[in-house]
């Protein structure tokens, strides 16, 4: 009986076997962007008011930029060749709020999309947690 | 611990309408301990720049094509030799030699429909490997009719179909794969 039930499983096994092979795919984007290749990075605003969220600020543009670059799909409008063009037609990247103000940008500085970004939560924290105790070989306890 | 939290706008400059809008958040921690137990001083701004970057690589892949890891079922025959070479010619990426020694087995004599079915569906999945999709799902087709039984088909189908929907999104945002 239990001879048959081990053929059993084997011939199942056999007739069963499979292997994995991979293989690499191109995948995508969520948003079709191919027409519209020329960036500018808006500059961030800090979580808080203080040096060490806008170095992160900074860090943020800055790895944004350095990423679409990557992709040798974007150019990125860099922030001085920006705030130079901004500082000539005296504008503010951040009172862009309305419609006529992004197309006026567009117009400056030839862009197609404008990078929006905002820090909802920059946090750090450290938490101490404490394992069981233990005795060592001379009998003190940690 | 580090939690980080950036939501992304993208503006179309020309009409001002606003063309996506995502949040993204990362933790990054570091558990590291010092020989007797005690934490080591941990780098804040590593920690930073850890969550940084795991949420700006999830992003580029909501605007930008990106390459993914797909893993294909394929059916093995144990007393066929053919079948191990076709897997090491795909292994190694030879997708063509693949297919005609998978061909080649096929016009054996005397071979039964469930082996038959097994063939055609590594065919299948070696024109997966191609990228010729259309010719992938005829050969899924063929092997479910014969062998309804084998629940690998169907979902290669599935897969298939997946992958022609992809290839056409790709076509529609200009992107050109081998």
């Amino acid at each position: 009986m239990n001879h048959f039930v081990l053929i059993s499983a084997v011939i199942i096994l056999v007739s069963c076997a499979t292997t994995n092979i991979n293989t690499t795919v191109v995948r995508p984007t969520e948003i079709n962007l191919s027409n519209r290749n020329r960036v500018v990075v808006a500059e961030i605003t800090p979580a808080l008011d203080s040096l060490k969220y806008q170095k992160h600020s900074v860090q943020i543009a800055n790895q944004l930029s350095a990423i679409l670059l990557e992709t040798n799909r974007f150019e990125v409008i860099d922030q001085e060749h920006l705030n130079s063009l901004l500082a000539e037609h005296k504008l503010k990247l951040s009172g862009m709020v309305g419609n006529e103000s992004i197309t006026q940008l567009g117009n400056i500085t030839g862009a197609t999309v404008l990078l929006y970004s905002y820090i909802d939560r920059d946090e750090y924290s450290e938490t101490k947690t404490q394992g069981n105790k233990w005795i060592d070989k001379n009998g003190y306890e940690h | 611990m580090h939690k980080l939290e950036i939501t992304f706008k993208i503006i179309d400059v020309e009409t001002s309408e606003l063309l996506t809008i995502k949040t993204y958040s990362a933790k990054s921690e570091s558990t590291k301990l010092k020989d007797n137990g005690d934490p080591l001083p941990i780098d804040s701004e590593s920690l930073f720049s850890e969550s940084l970057q795991k949420i700006t690589k999830k992003f580029i892949k909501h605007i930008s094509p990106h390459k993914a890891k797909l893993s294909l079922v394929f059916e093995v025959e144990m007393e066929m030799s053919e079948i191990y070479n076709a897997i090491e010619c795909l292994r190694k990426g030879n997708t063509q030699n693949a297919i005609s020694i998978l061909q080649t087995t096929l016009e054996k004599p005397n071979m039964d429909t469930i082996t038959q079915a097994k063939i055609i569906y590594n065919i299948g999945i070696a024109e997966v490997m191609n990228g010729i999709y259309e010719i992938a799902m005829s050969k899924f087709e063929r092997a479910i009719k014969l062998n309804p039984e084998n629940g690998l088909y169907p979902k290669a189908v599935k897969l298939v179909a997946k992958e022609i929907q992809a290839a056409q999104k790709l076509a529609e945002q200009n992107v050109h794969t081998e």
